[in-house]
């Protein structure tokens, strides 16, 4: 459990991903997502049949937009923020790990923040295995401790 | 056969034994490229249909593939509506409007998935999902835990010409022998079946004679868009054969020749979502329902028929229709059966893939038992195609420990005729390792 550094924040840009595997992540891991510069964690296991679903497209997603009598008129919306499962393609909110349509369903999340390395005590941080990072670099650091 | 290490300390010798507890009966393998039928086929089809210069021509930089990947096959103006998307531009990964051209343009001609398989099923080397024997083990056998999958492969259809269908059947019977059966099968794991175009009945039949000696096939193929329900005596040289030779007999989705996906009996339908509901399901009970009432099953005792990938539960209140008319059947046909219940019970099986899923777990369980899934229900994941089910996630957990025993191995270990124990293999062990 605790913090772990996953990445340098130059290495994870908008609209990148990594999957990690640290100590309580479960075998599958966690995925490390950047979403318009904001930083979310899911875990690696799909509520559905259990597939990995960090290795899914980042998508957007429809909306029925209901106006008074007539059809409803469909829009595409959310470009990035939605994650879909690689096997059944279920929809799951990236910043919630919620499902898009209305269900029970939901991924365990864990909270992510940015530090300079000079600005955080080493003892504070264990380091993931040979993960190279100068002081002055930003990281992005994963907090397995935080219930959510 | 039943051999023993003589090392008392080699808890995990090869020779050792495994209880056999997951049969998955529908997996699909596909070739690498369409070319590779090419060295399967009999000519002249062999010459006609394919030209490797064409295959040059068409990789030349910037200029565009006209045929769907596998640049040696010519363009035959007849095809089918159907051509498998596969090998085209949209198998890429990731690919957002895949193009399946199901039914006439409408929008259940395209949906988002792709080429509709799993996207970590694809070889990182490129390929299809399901060309990579390497990639399918691992899934199969060391992730999922399958005993025995049977291989329903996926070969592209050709079109409305019984002699060019007969010829890409026979290629793709040698092909499945060659590879998934012997070249790619060194631990007797894949059980294959003889693919059969129902376009010619007798040609089908000749076919089933020609590979039902071989230990690999197991059940005969066929797609289920015919012209005709399948009770049609025109159909029965085919059923003949098969039980002649003790083959279930394999419905799988899928056309020869011009015939429309997605079409009801009040036409096509528009979406993707509500197609694959429902057309498959409403085929099959219309080549059930004929089976029944054209006698076929009282013809052929020993014919013994497995829907795949058509849904379940829907076979019950169809049934129970036609049930209510049992008492003066006789007035119509000459059926023997008790009640038509008795003919699933005998001949026909069903694939548990996609599974009927309920916001109520507890319904979805008690339906599947009510429905008789511990005798006519087999499990099937339809590996690696996107609406795949997992087996360890996909039955509820509500069915009862011996239903459950019964659709995930022993239904189809009876059916198949398949043993209670298998040589323990370097899979075995890969597996025990991913638990340590």
């Amino acid at each position: 459990m605790g913090r772990h550094i996953v990445a340098r924040v130059a290495d994870l840009p908008p609209g990148s991903r990594k999957i990690v595997r640290v100590e309580g992540s479960g075998p599958a891991g966690i995925g490390v997502f950047n979403v318009g510069g904001t930083y979310y964690a899911l875990k690696n296991v799909c509520p559905h049949q259990g597939a990995q679903i960090c290795l899914g497209e980042v998508t957007g997603t429809t909306v029925a937009r209901w106006s008074n009598g007539g059809a409803p008129s469909l829009e595409w919306v959310r470009e990035g923020e939605i994650l879909t499962c690689p096997w059944h393609r279920w929809e799951i909110e990236i910043a919630t790990g919620k499902s898009v349509f209305p269900s029970r369903f939901r991924i365990k999340t864990y909270d992510v923040r940015t530090a300079k390395v000079q600005d955080v005590l080493p003892e504070d941080l264990p380091r993931v295995d040979t993960y190279p990072v100068r002081v002055e670099d930003d990281i992005v650091i994963l907090e397995m401790d935080s219930k959510k | 056969m039943v051999t023993f290490s003589t090392d008392a300390r080699d808890d995990f010798a090869p020779t050792s034994e495994v209880p056999v507890t997951l049969i998955d009966c529908d997996v699909h393998v596909i070739m690498r490229s369409p070319d590779e039928i090419a060295d399967y086929l009999d000519e002249p089809w062999r010459s006609r249909l394919f030209d490797p210069q064409l295959a040059e021509q068409r990789t030349k930089p910037g200029q565009k593939s006209a045929a769907p990947g596998g640049g040696a096959l010519r363009r035959y103006e007849h095809a089918a509506p159907y051509e498998h998307a596969a090998f085209g531009e949209n198998a890429a990964k990731g690919v957002k409007a895949g193009y399946l051209p199901f039914g006439n343009g409408s929008r259940s001609g395209y949906h988002p998935y792709g080429d509709g398989q799993r996207l970590d099923a694809y070889p990182a080397a490129g390929g299809p999902a399901g060309s990579d024997p390497d990639l399918a083990r691992q899934h199969l056998f060391v992730e999922m835990g399958v005993d025995y999958p049977l291989i329903l492969p996926t070969v592209f259809e050709y079109g409305v010409d019984p002699d060019v269908n007969a010829a890409f059947c026979a290629a793709a019977n040698r092909w499945l022998a060659d590879t998934w059966l012997t070249k790619y099968n060194a631990e007797g794991r894949f059980l294959g079946a003889i693919f059969v175009s129902f376009d010619d009945p007798n040609r089908a039949a000749r076919e089933i004679e020609t590979w039902a000696g071989h230990p690999g096939f197991r059940q005969v193929l066929i797609h289920h868009l015919s012209d005709r329900p399948m009770g049609h005596p025109q159909f029965d040289p085919i059923w003949e054969a098969a039980s002649r030779h003790q083959l279930p007999v394999a419905m799988h989705f899928g056309s020869m020749g011009p015939a429309q996906s997605g079409v009801t009996p009040v036409g096509p339908f528009q979406h993707y979502v509500d197609y694959h509901s429902v057309s498959t399901p409403l085929a099959y009970s219309a080549h059930v329902m004929s089976w029944i009432c054209n006698g076929t099953f009282d013809k052929f005792p020993d014919l013994r028929f497995v829907m795949v990938e058509g849904g379940f539960l829907w076979h019950r209140p169809l049934l129970a229709r036609l049930a209510r008319h049992w008492p003066v059947t006789a007035t119509e046909l000459p059926a023997r059966a008790r009640d038509p219940f008795e003919y699933v019970r005998k001949h026909i099986r069903f694939c548990t893939q996609p599974i009927e899923e309920s916001p109520e777990a507890r319904d979805a369980a008690a339906l599947l038992e009510i429905s008789g899934a511990d005798r006519v229900l087999l499990f099937s994941s339809d590996y690696p195609h996107y609406d795949y089910d997992d087996p360890q996630r996909a039955i509820p957990p509500q069915v009862s420990d011996a239903t459950r025993r019964r659709v995930m191995y022993e239904n189809a270990r009876e059916l198949y005729g398949l043993p209670e124990a298998r040589p323990r293999d370097r899979f075995d062990l890969a597996r025990a390792d991913r638990d340590h």
